[in-house]
């Protein structure tokens, strides 16, 4: 976050304010808000100046894993074509991958957090990632430890291999 | 009283203190436009979040991502609003039973057991909420029949039983006709053979299953499974019979039969002769038609060794690929048992020299006794072997 303010890059970057629902202002860089579908769909109806979004729905916890997204997912798309222009052979995807997973590995509380604010934010690729990993989490586990891992109450549901 | 006093001002100028400098703090913060501690206290991440009431949607992706194991006995059983999103019909459209976990609470599941719950949930969500997606059918079908687009639009709903034992997939055999009864949607299925090599199954589809119009067979198709196809299916377009050791003759019957079908897969069932009817209608009349390489009689290794052209059929060279790879139905044709002897395992260097020295007295049976491996190819006139003559092929089989 902070080097986007480098004062050193020329021309300065275009940025976007996206306001956290208790308050906070996060300045981010254009192409890094236009992750999200949300944003970018009538980005450019907006006036220059009044490029403010205030995401009701969005912790500023969860807004700064978010941002941390998308500008990884910025840089590291460029340094993949950059690569790729060059021909000089790079894994950056596979180290795309490996950060994405280290990324997603969160705590149940934060996931939801983050699952929801990528419904929200529409962003596609963080919100295949955050679906994998609740998937990845509930596959091959019992009805009682999925209750557990995601402190969801027990509300008597009927087990339908008993009623039917 | 006057110490108390004291304390009490005490107190309120270190209140309004702290809060002047927190004030400045987060003034300082939001003039930056970034965020260096928090206002609210860190409690956010302590509560509980409402996982239970999480969007439909979102879980339906979830839910896709598991497999039939985890959507019957799994997620959808934490809570009522969970499993009452598992109903959706969008999840019961594709469903492979293959391995399908064969315990519940301790209690063995069997397999007629989950078919009934299979076919109970998809039936009731289609019949409450599906009739966009039998819309959906029935105009695809007044369009004309173009083959990729088709594969996109394609809703398959697989239907699979386990084996566990024989005992328990006879008993299931029955249950699984009744079953399909239920699923008038039903478009495709997947199932090994043993679930349709009586009549009763394929019967209640072409009874029930007016749309149903992709059949992949597992395992093996023998004659009388065939049969039941070309009798009960003649509307199928879609057959999938890849690695089943299917005889030409009983394809045949099943290409005659079926004389909607568009698509046939025959892969891993062997290779066809390059003149074989088969092919002639299966290039013909089918818009895909997957099958392996065709064969020739004709081998140009042998023709360079022998000039005479006097070597013969199958030679070696083609043998050494594998007689079980010939569409002829040599499962039952060939004596030896493939699995028991593999083919690999066999001398054929013998025969070979045999051939080449023109020598007589083969060591082996069943090139002395004029059987042909390939049975449909060519047959021996010779009993002796030492002057076999190619026969021109027949193949007015049917």
């Amino acid at each position: 976050m902070k080097d986007s303010f480098n004062p050193s890059i020329e021309p300065p970057k275009k940025t976007v304010t996206l306001v956290s629902s208790d308050g906070y202002d996060f300045e981010v860089e254009e192409e890094v808000a236009l992750e999200s579908q949300v944003i970018k769909d009538g980005f450019e109806d907006k006036a220059v100046d009044d490029r403010e979004y205030l995401l009701f729905n969005v912790h500023s916890d969860t807004l700064e894993l978010i941002i941390k997204y998308c500008e990884k997912h910025v840089s590291s798309r460029k340094s993949i074509s950059a690569a790729a222009a060059s021909s000089s052979s790079s894994n950056g995807e596979e180290a795309l991958k490996e950060w994405d997973e280290h990324f997603i590995s969160v705590d149940t509380n934060t996931l939801y957090d983050i699952l929801m604010a990528a419904d929200y934010l529409n962003i596609k690729s963080l919100l295949d990632l955050a679906i994998q990993k609740v998937a990845d989490t509930i596959h091959g586990r019992s009805p009682e430890q999925i209750r557990k891992k995601f402190n969801i109450e027990n509300d008597s549901i009927i087990d339908p291999w008993a009623s039917e | 009283m006057c110490s108390s006093v004291c304390i009490i001002e005490h107190l309120s100028a270190l209140l309004y203190f702290g809060s002047f400098v927190f004030m400045e703090t987060t003034k300082t913060d939001l003039e930056n436009g970034k965020k260096k501690m928090k206002i609210e206290s860190g409690d956010t991440n302590s509560t509980s979040r409402a996982w239970k009431d999480l969007d439909k949607d979102v879980l339906i992706t979830i839910y896709q991502k598991l497999g039939i194991n985890d959507l019957i006995v799994g997620a959808p059983l934490c809570c009522t609003s969970w499993y009452n999103v598992s109903k959706d019909p969008s999840l019961w459209k594709n469903v492979n039973c293959r391995g399908v976990f064969d315990t519940h609470k301790g209690k063995a599941v069997e397999p007629s057991q989950l078919i009934k719950f299979v076919s109970a949930r998809s039936q009731r969500s289609l019949t409450r909420e599906g009739f966009s997606t039998l819309t959906i059918e029935r105009d695809r079908e007044r369009q004309p029949f173009s083959f990729p687009k088709f594969l996109l639009f394609f809703l398959v709903m697989l239907l699979l039983m386990i084996f566990f034992s024989f005992r328990k997939v006879l008993e299931g055999k029955t249950t699984i006709g009744k079953s399909i009864g239920n699923l008038q949607v039903l478009e495709s299925m997947e199932v090994d053979e043993v679930f349709i090599s009586d009549d009763s199954t394929l019967k209640q589809v072409s009874e029930c299953c007016p749309n149903f119009i992709k059949l992949k067979v597992c395992n093996s198709v023998c004659k009388n499974t065939a049969l039941l196809i070309a009798t009960f299916l003649p509307k199928l377009k879609i057959l999938d019979i890849s690695s089943t050791n299917i005889h030409r003759k009983d394809l045949l019957v099943i290409l005659k039969g079926c004389v909607e079908l568009q698509s046939l897969d025959i892969t891993n069932c062997g290779k066809i002769h390059s003149d074989d009817e088969i092919l002639k209608i299966g290039c013909r009349r089918l818009e895909v038609f997957k099958w392996d390489n065709a064969y020739s009689d004709y081998c140009s290794e042998c023709e360079e060794e022998n000039e005479d052209m006097s070597y013969q059929w199958p030679c070696a060279h083609v043998m050494d690929e594998g007689f079980s790879t010939y569409i002829e139905g040599t499962y039952d044709l060939f004596p030896f048992d493939p699995v028991v002897n593999p083919v690999a395992n066999w001398e054929y260097e013998p025969f070979v020299d045999e051939v080449a020295d023109g020598a007589s007295g083969a060591s082996n049976d069943h090139y002395d006794n004029g059987e042909c491996f390939c049975d449909l190819c060519c047959s021996f006139h010779s009993d002796d072997g030492d002057n076999a003559v190619i026969d021109p092929y027949d193949y007015s089989l049917l």
